[in-house]
């Protein structure tokens, strides 16, 4: 048995909330995947607490603001923190939303003892926040006991050597962050994590396997994880002067396709692909335009190369002035977001990969003869207006070779089942929609027709209506004054065969979709 | 203990010859056997390697049941879309690639229903004339499957080079609603000019019109939607000459197109409560 690590867990709270920039008073909720994760003090007065459905959210919180998880700024917004720490330890392990720890013996020695190494982490961390939200730091033997010191916190907390299952003992299970396992202890009548520690390790192994065996450890006070230190950023940049300065694209494109190559060696070296690259250009006039391109396949120097040429392109036809700031005297480029290099699986005979692979070359080539949102894909967005099921993307921003498209599983209620319209109007056609005596028909509060249709009239074209079905209303967002709307939706078939989905919303019909 | 009746046989002394192998052949030595297990373990290629396949209730309207690679097909009448989708629906499942041009209302709904693959579709939108042109000439040969919109207009030149360019690199590009009679096309101000004739020069090799459609499963009031049995005109040059006419469902009632079904609970319009007698519901082109 490995002797447990003295951990300092240092937590800023409602990190997800500050790192997009709001400040706590105002009431905010991030949410990942519909959940809310966070929620500011504001929102939690309102009874917004993690873990409740976006929707429940909104309704107990009426001017509550939900913005949607992002790691990336959350983990960029902790850069400062982490960087004030390094001074302390230069292994820090960035743990999680706002959360970081380290390896505490040694700092806690040079530093006089564990309670000023917390109130130091604490004066460091506190100054770097600026009043932004508080800190708490737990010490403790191991990660996870040291975590559960962080969240008892007033603002520091410190755990005796080998108090860890003492300390523990009267904390409820949820603590170990496994929801299934908490809940079926509970329902078993073990409540905290003492409890759950004095059950037999080999009882707790035959019942719940070796995970639940993991969480006693846990729960006992013993977690031997290792903390994972932090490397510190390598640069990934490379970047050219131009002399003299490139004032054609053509140019341009040359410098960029060399300087892609050798960040792409440098890259490949390390084993690492790249994600997303900045492209900073800077022009003879100081002028200097940053654009961040992102692709999921990882990008290719060639792929580096046609970005470069988009970003300038796009200059050259966007603003007629900037031109007079001369050619561009400077390229760099900033692989911004490294991934291990995987490699591809092709496809057993290649043939399949190959026509992905000549897929993605014909599109690369058409963005960049008619601008990088020519080509778009399909992606799966859900909604229940024929319009909002599939979206689409630039095929420039994903990778298009092996793409898997999410499943479509979710409920909609309201949404028309297949067959669905095979033609979509871009633009609707203003049409109307009347009963037998030649009066509009109108649909009432209650979701019934004034009279049943018998013709349909588009752009001075009428005929009459054979079959028809409906009104199925839709009402969405209706907590939201902006984006609130509400329809009736009839599907009509015409005297000359047309099947159509006709909309009625704000007094008047339109047809938007055809059975084609 | 190996020498067993069967070893003793005169068939089984060639040893990996297959057991089908005339017996006449296999005392002329190993070139011939070489030659014939050549021939048996050559790649299908040539005419199997020259044509994408065809979902089965589309079989019928084409010569040899598949398309064939470097044919325009155009589709027209009532169903125009769903007709160019189920065509590409089949090549689509197959892992063929789809790119579809200057048609920007496609139901793409419609589209994973009829069985074309999402993962392996581009659309190619907002394009003025000319570089519609140039992008059409571009995916050819790079995808299998251009599905050009009726809104877009190729000269009598750039057809001309499309085709030369389709039979050589291997594309089959469909036309939607290239014969005029595009029924939404009516509907959206007049009818569209022809722009590949069949019997034109530089024509369509197929032709697909549906000259009737009845849809099934909206009452008066009830229902929805369900399924439209079409039936769809084929016409051609070449192999695909002679006329074939195809019943089927387009789409069925899980949005693919399905192969007729028989029994009369779809095949007779009272029992889906459209009246069968009046035609209201059926076009006749």
């Amino acid at each position: 048995m490995t002797a447990l690590v003295r951990t300092l867990v240092a937590r800023c709270l409602y990190w997800p909330v500050v790192a997009l920039g709001y400040p706590l008073t105002e009431p905010v909720a991030v949410v990942a995947e519909s959940r809310v994760v966070a929620a500011s003090s504001a929102a939690r007065r309102h009874g917004v607490v993690p873990g409740l459905r976006r929707r429940t959210a909104a309704a107990r919180c009426v001017d509550l603001v939900v913005r949607e998880r992002d790691l990336a700024i959350e983990a960029r917004a902790f850069e400062p923190v982490v960087a004030a720490l390094d001074a302390v330890t230069p292994q820090v392990e960035v743990s999680g939303a706002g959360t970081c720890a380290f390896a505490a013996r040694s700092p806690s020695r040079y530093f006089g003892g564990d309670e000023a190494l917390a109130g130091m982490v604490l004066e460091r961390v506190t100054q770097v926040l600026g009043g932004r939200t508080g800190v708490r730091v737990g010490i403790a033997d191991g990660p996870f006991t040291a975590a559960a010191a962080a969240e008892l916190a007033d603002p520091t907390c410190i755990v005796e050597p080998g108090g860890s299952a003492a300390f523990l003992a009267p904390l409820p299970v949820r603590m170990l962050g496994r929801p299934e396992l908490s809940d079926v202890l509970g329902r078993l009548g073990i409540v905290t994590l003492g409890a759950f520690a004095d059950l037999p390790a080999a009882d707790v192994l035959a019942r719940f396997g070796t995970e639940g065996w993991r969480a006693r450890s846990l729960a006992a006070g013993m977690d031997e994880r290792s903390l994972a230190p932090r490397e510190p950023p390598a640069d990934w940049s490379v970047s050219v002067e131009i002399d003299p300065p490139a004032d054609r694209l053509d140019r341009l494109a040359f410098c960029a396709r060399a300087l892609a190559e050798q960040l792409h060696r440098r890259l490949e070296d390390a084993g690492m692909s790249c994600l997303r690259v900045a492209v900073e250009v800077e022009t003879l006039g100081g002028e200097s335009l940053v654009r961040l391109w992102r692709h999921q396949g990882g990008l290719s120097a060639a792929d580096i190369a046609d970005r470069v040429r988009w970003q300038f392109d796009g200059r050259l036809a966007g603003a007629g002035g900037s031109r007079q700031g001369g050619g561009v005297a400077r390229l760099r480029l900033v692989a911004d977001e490294l991934a291990p290099v995987r490699g591809r699986q092709l496809g057993f005979w290649g043939a399949e990969a190959e026509a992905g692979e000549r897929a993605a070359r014909v599109t690369a080539r058409l963005c960049g003869r008619l601008g990088a949102d020519a080509v778009k894909v399909p992606a799966r967005s859900g909604g229940r207006h024929v319009d909002e099921q599939i979206a689409l993307v630039p095929a420039a921003a994903v990778d298009i070779r092996d793409r898997r498209l999410a499943a479509d599983d979710r409920p909609w209620p309201g949404r028309l089942p297949p067959p669905s319209p095979a033609r979509l109007l871009p633009v609707p056609w203003p049409a109307e929609v009347q009963d037998a005596s030649g009066t509009a028909v109108r649909v009432d509060g209650r979701g019934s027709v004034s009279a049943p249709p018998a013709r349909l009239e588009v752009g001075g074209r009428s005929s009459a209506v054979v079959a028809w079905a409906g009104p199925w209303p839709i009402e969405e967002r209706w907590w939201d004054i902006g984006k609130r709307r509400r329809c009736v939706r009839l599907q009509l078939l015409t005297g000359d065969g047309l099947g159509c989905l006709a909309v009625l919303e704000r007094g008047r019909w339109q047809v938007t979709a055809l059975w084609d | 203990m190996f020498d067993t009746g069967r070893m003793a046989e005169p068939e089984s002394t060639s040893g990996n010859i297959p057991e089908n192998t005339p017996a006449d052949d296999v005392p002329r030595g190993g070139r011939d056997h070489l030659r014939l297990l050549g021939e048996r373990v050559a790649p299908l290629t040539g005419a199997h390697e020259r044509t994408l396949p065809v979902l089965a209730a589309l079989r019928d309207l084409f010569p040899g049941g598949a398309l064939q690679r470097g044919w325009v097909i155009t589709t027209g009448g009532d169903g125009a879309t769903s007709l160019a989708l189920a065509v590409a629906a089949g090549p689509s499942a197959a892992g063929s690639w789809t790119a579809v041009v200057g048609e920007e209302g496609l139901g793409l709904a419609a589209a994973a229903e009829a069985g074309v693959v999402l993962e392996q579709l581009l659309m190619v939108t907002a394009l003025e004339p000319r570089a519609a042109a140039e992008a059409v000439a571009a995916l050819v040969g790079s995808v299998d499957i251009v599905l050009l919109g009726p809104g877009v207009r190729l000269g009598a030149a750039d057809q001309r080079r499309l085709a030369a360019r389709l039979r050589e690199r291997g594309s089959v590009l469909i036309r939607l609603g290239g014969d005029g009679s595009h029924g939404a096309g009516v509907w959206a101000g007049g009818a569209r000019s022809s722009s590949w004739r069949v019997d034109g020069r530089h024509g369509a090799d197929v032709s697909l019109q549906v000259v009737s459609s009845r849809w099934s499963g909206l009452g008066d009031g009830w229902g929805l939607l369900r399924a439209r049995r079409v039936s769809v005109r084929a016409q051609g040059r070449g192999a695909a000459g002679r006329p074939r006419t195809v019943e089927l469902l387009l789409p069925g009632p899980d949005g693919s197109p399905a192969q007729l079904d028989t029994r009369p609970a779809v095949a007779d319009p009272a029992a889906v409560g459209l009246a069968p007698d009046t035609g209201d519901a059926a076009v006749v082109a």
